[in-house]
């Protein structure tokens, strides 16, 4: 009786046949040429993982459904220590953080829903999620839950939870973005269609129609509807299920309620040829509401792109060193105790301590420090740092998410949670509204239900659609949307959902220094000549020749004075500067002690007086200092002025030292400047400032501004930035002109007008609407109408912000983005 | 009804039979990476995978009929032959005999020279690629395809043993469709014992049916389960 099963379709293998497939390095038996032909083909096409990750194994077939039949097992992948180590940090005392990637989160509602949810559950000790990147960190006590449950509970109240990891992100928004883009396309054709249908009915109302096109234009009209209903508007029946189920009434719940109701009223009215119908209503309410969601989403979806997070910044393989042989091996199997190798230019993967070599790092990401950090044999090195210009040999000493790279995150994380939920309290607010539109209809019924019978149903749908909150839901939406894609035009991408509310209120805008009011392109400062016969023009010339065949970062600060002077045999010194000839005459420029060197000097002492110093040095000594500095952004005296003349307080707070912020200071306009800050001083500075009353925008980049930035009410990062701030940020600014700032907060200015205004009308428009319609006054058809011209006018006087102009146009700063480093002191 | 008739039967034959199958290809599209647990079914695959496959399908019944329609004069011995294949395809299922293993070895020879081109359309990564590869998995060597092809063949005429095909191919797609846990669960169901006799049973009567049929009794019958000449050239007229 119990024959072998095939080991493809489960079923028993006869006597006598001899069918088999070597699957993973053995035979399989096989019950006949069909199963035998498949299974190959899966083989032969790469596909034998199947075999390991099918549910319902055929080993033993009733157990296998007697564990899908509860579910875990789907997710039980994720319980493995390996896969685990991708998304799961150990914290230590029985506590682990799982970030997890939530497909279906649609609104503050539905973070409020998991946070709810989740909090619940056995051995979940607290949960964050954040909305616009659509990521939960989940802590918990792995004693007491695995993270497949996490996943099935998740699951279980419709979202489609996926380890955080940077390809899951890409492939979930584009999923999103595609369904998107199919919903609105249906409901926007849907919805012209029907309103030619409507248009005729409107008109046939007044002038008399036959009923026979009456009775067809409402059964096109039917037919045009209902996959704008059954499929574009789905989003908004998911949505109020998932808030209905966790007993909260968000916008959705009406919005379903109308636009259900008001389908099923008009498909009983064309079925019963009785009443009127809605269809166009329906349709256009769909389509503007899916309009509004769709632009914040894509805005939503471009900020998370730029950013991606921290784990795209490392290597997915390291160089690992197995007694002589390299291996390259993916960085999360690395443990603390591996030897690994770094070549120049390699970004370091987990932290370590060098055992061999000597080399610049450098660890602009982690300090904000943009100088190359020299390290020799047992200096500590970190991940995410970048190795200059020699190999190094390092032994790992923490790796994944113990380093310290990881920890800089979660402190921004925590950072995150202490902003206030603003859109969530507007939303819960929102839900009484909502609830009060659904008591007015049910006591416009049961009221109508007294005097009139027959009318008391087309009264309350009167009452649900006339005061449907769809202007009230599309006011600030609507305009935010609007908004948000004119300050992408203008080279704002708003990353955070708080921005455009917070901007109007800013009192003071904050400056860091590095790479805000910098371009990040070095240039010559001073030039100091030791030697006797030499001209400060010779020396650029000189220099300029030297430099003119590396692509050096700071070669760029001598490309200007290019003459005609030529070098030959060039030779580049990693990490010291570069020997050459020039006029047959052997020189150097560089580090002090290396270029002094060709003369068997010592170096001389290097000028107090601010910038980097190179030093230019023949065989007979040295022959002049060269001083490199950054230069100031071209936008950025316009911006201060601009920022100043709106009322804005301007601040320039920075970690470098003093001569040097003094210096950008005054060549920007900013009076109040603070030097040598460090990221606690910044941070408290900003509480202080808070504390006082003041709202603060703080406009910076690099890592060590992150908790600055976080903390900050409003943030702007630099394209230039590292990923990481620009992730935090509210909003990064994406082509570097600086005046852009003030023309975003005279926006935001005119946004929350706009805002107020839409309200207003929403309210007005309710107010007057709604009693009307208790009374019964108003007819379906003019309620449909009157919903319809609501939302269109809050839509209309939203897309004003979209031709927002400021008198000063907005010329693009021709410096190219992304030099993210002030000129990497390293010579590679 | 009538012209209706073998279709439902095609139909029906599709269904039942695939309790054999399910095993076989109900997983496949887990396996074709299409509907991974966890990860949201890629139904636009699913659906041009199905539809390739019931191309081929179709491209078969075509082919089969328009050798039953040169064959006209032997219709009557091609419909015997068809009800003895029908019933050996029900003892097959029902595990009795497996005589029908030595004509999947027969197909096995074609999927050969298939086998190789499928590899190369694996894992399916769009729509267009699964209609490929559903198109070249139709002809796998498989036994209740040969069954449902000799059945169309005995139809007389190659647009109606398309039909049939494309009915039989139909009756296979809940199998094909039932993913993830669902899958786990209707294979389970249909691969008890009891189960697949019951079916076993069903196709065991088309096949005597046919094999009635063929013997000159069912053809003016009014079960709609006896496929007749007669039927196929009326539906022929209403359908083009």
């Amino acid at each position: 009786m119990n024959a072998t099963a095939c080991y493809h379709c489960g079923l028993p293998v006869p006597a006598g046949s001899n069918h088999s497939v070597n699957i993973g390095g053995s035979e399989r038996p096989m019950c006949c040429p069909g199963c035998e032909a498949v299974a190959g083909a899966i083989v032969s096409g790469g596909l034998d993982n199947f075999y390991r990750y099918r549910d319902g194994n055929s080993e033993r077939p009733e157990d296998s459904i007697a564990q899908t039949a509860q579910e875990p097992d789907r997710w039980a992948v994720y319980d493995l220590p390996e896969v685990q180590r991708q998304f799961v940090c150990d914290l230590g005392e029985g506590q682990r953080v799982a970030a997890l990637l939530i497909g279906g989160i649609s609104c503050a509602a539905c973070v409020w829903l998991i946070e709810k949810h989740l909090g619940r559950c056995e051995g979940v000790d607290k949960v964050a999620v954040n909305a616009s990147t659509q990521r939960a960190q989940i802590c918990f006590d792995p004693a007491r839950v695995n993270p497949s449950q996490l996943f099935a509970e998740l699951e279980c109240i419709g979202y489609r939870p996926a380890p955080a990891t940077a390809a899951n992100s890409e492939s979930m928004i584009q999923r999103e973005q595609r369904s998107a883009l199919r919903r609105l396309g249906v409901a926007g054709l849907g919805t012209m269609q029907v309103m030619m249908f409507a248009v005729a009915l409107y008109f046939g109302a007044s002038s008399g129609i036959e009923a026979d096109l009456e009775r067809y234009l409402r059964w096109v009209s039917l037919l045009v509807a209902t996959p704008v209903v059954l499929y574009s508007a789905r989003p908004f029946f998911a949505a109020a299920l998932r808030s209905l189920r966790a007993r909260h009434l968000s916008m959705d719940v009406p919005v379903s309620l109308a636009i259900g109701l008001a389908y099923a009223a008009s498909f009983y009215a064309t079925v019963f040829e009785t009443g009127e119908v809605y269809f166009e209503s329906i349709s256009m309410f769909t389509f503007f509401l899916l309009l509004g969601r769709t632009i914040e989403m894509r805005a939503r979806h471009r900020a998370g792109l730029a950013s991606g997070g921290l784990a795209q910044l490392l290597p997915l393989t390291a160089a690992k060193i197995e007694g002589t042989e390299i291996q390259n091996v993916p960085v999360a199997a690395l443990v603390v105790g591996d030897r690994i190798l770094l070549k120049p230019g390699d970004t370091i993967a987990a932290d370590g301590e060098v055992i061999d070599g000597e080399s610049g790092v450098d660890e602009s990401l982690l300090s904000g420090e943009s100088a190359l950090q020299q390290k020799a044999v047992g200096s500590s090195v970190y991940a995410g740092s970048v190795n200059g210009d020699s190999t190094l040999k390092v032994r790992v000493t923490a790796a994944g998410q113990a380093t310290r790279l990881s920890a800089i995150e979660r402190l921004v994380e925590r950072a995150q949670l202490q902003k206030p939920r603003q859109v969530a309290l507007a939303d819960r607010v929102a839900g009484y509204f909502v609830g009060l539109v659904l008591l007015a209809a049910i006591a416009a019924f049961l009221a109508w239900w007294q005097i009139d019978s027959g009318r008391a149903f087309w009264v309350a749908l009167s009452v649900l659609v006339v005061t449907c909150p769809c202007a009230l839901s599309l006011a600030t939406p609507a305009a935010l949307a609007s908004a948000t894609l004119r300050l992408q035009q203008m080279g704002l991408l708003v990353a955070g959902g708080n921005l455009l509310e917070t901007l109007p209120r800013i009192g003071r805008v904050v400056f860091d220094k590095t790479g805000t009011l910098t371009r990040g392109e070095p240039r010559i400062l001073q030039i100091v000549v030791l030697r006797d016969g030499w001209s400060a023009q010779r020396v650029q010339d000189v220099a300029a020749a030297l430099e003119s065949q590396t692509n050096h970062p700071l070669a760029r600060a001598f490309s200007a004075w290019r003459g005609n002077l030529s070098a030959s045999e060039i030779k580049v010194y990693t990490g010291c500067g570069i020997e050459g000839s020039v006029d047959g005459e052997r020189l150097r420029l560089g580090r002090a002690d290396f270029a002094a060197q060709l003369a068997a000097q010592s170096a001389p002492e290097i000028p107090s007086s601010e910038g980097q110093w190179l030093l230019l040095a023949d065989s007979l000594g040295p022959v002049a200092w060269i001083a490199l500095g950054d230069r100031l952004r071209e936008s950025a005296q316009a911006a201060v002025a601009q920022l100043e003349a709106g009322g804005l307080e301007v601040e320039l707070l920075s970690g470098d030292q003093s001569a040097e912020v003094a210096r950008l200071a005054d060549a920007a306009g900013i009076a109040r400047f603070r030097a040598g800050a460090s990221p606690e001083q910044k941070l408290a500075h900003l509480q202080q400032l808070q504390q006082s009353g003041e709202r603060v925008l703080m406009v910076g980049d690099g890592l060590n501004d992150v908790p600055v930035l976080s903390g900050a009410d409003a943030s702007v990062a630099m394209m230039s930035a590292a990923d990481l701030a620009q992730s935090r940020a509210d909003a990064i600014l994406l082509n570097g002109d600086l005046r852009v700032l003030p023309q975003a907060i005279e926006l935001a200015r005119r946004s929350r007008r706009i805002v107020s205004q839409n309200l207003a009308w929403a309210l007005g428009y309710n107010a007057l609407a709604l009693p009307l319609a208790v009374c019964g006054l108003v007819p379906p058809w003019a309620a449909a109408i009157g919903m319809s011209l609501s939302s269109l006018v809050v839509v209309l006087n939203a897309l004003r912000l979209s031709r927002f102009r400021v008198a000063a146009s907005p010329t693009g700063e021709k410096s190219p983005a992304g030099q993210v480093s002030t000129g990497r002191e390293s010579w590679s | 009804m009538g012209d209706w008739g073998y279709l439902a039967a095609a139909l029906a034959i599709g269904f039942l039979g695939s309790s054999h199958c399910i095993g076989m290809c109900g997983g496949i599209a887990g396996a074709l990476g299409m509907a991974i647990p966890g990860q949201k079914t890629a139904w636009g695959q699913l659906v041009s995978y199905s539809a390739g496959r019931l191309g081929s399908y179709t491209l078969m019944g075509a082919l089969a009929g328009a050798l039953g329609a040169a064959a006209l004069p032997a219709l009557t011995p091609l419909r015997l032959a068809a009800g003895i294949m029908l019933i050996a395809m029900a003892l097959y299922i029902a595990g009795i005999w497996r005589g029908l293993v030595w004509l999947e070895k027969g197909g096995a020879y074609l999927w050969r020279y298939l086998q190789p081109l499928s590899a190369r359309l694996l894992p399916v990564q769009s729509a267009p690629q699964a209609l490929a590869l559903g198109g070249l998995w139709g002809w796998l060597p498989c036994g209740l395809v040969y069954s449902a092809l000799a059945f169309a063949l005995a139809q007389g005429s190659s647009s109606g043993a398309a039909l049939a095909m494309l009915a039989f191919g139909l009756g296979t797609v809940p199998a094909m469709f039932a993913t993830g846990a669902a899958a786990a669960r209707v294979r389970g169901f249909v691969q008890r014992p009891a189960v697949r006799l019951l079916f076993a049973g069903a196709i065991l009567l088309f096949g005597c049916w046919t094999i009635w049929g063929a013997l000159g009794h069912g053809s003016h019958g009014d079960h709609g389960s006896a496929p007749a000449a007669e039927a196929v050239e009326e539906h022929h007229h209403h359908h083009h």
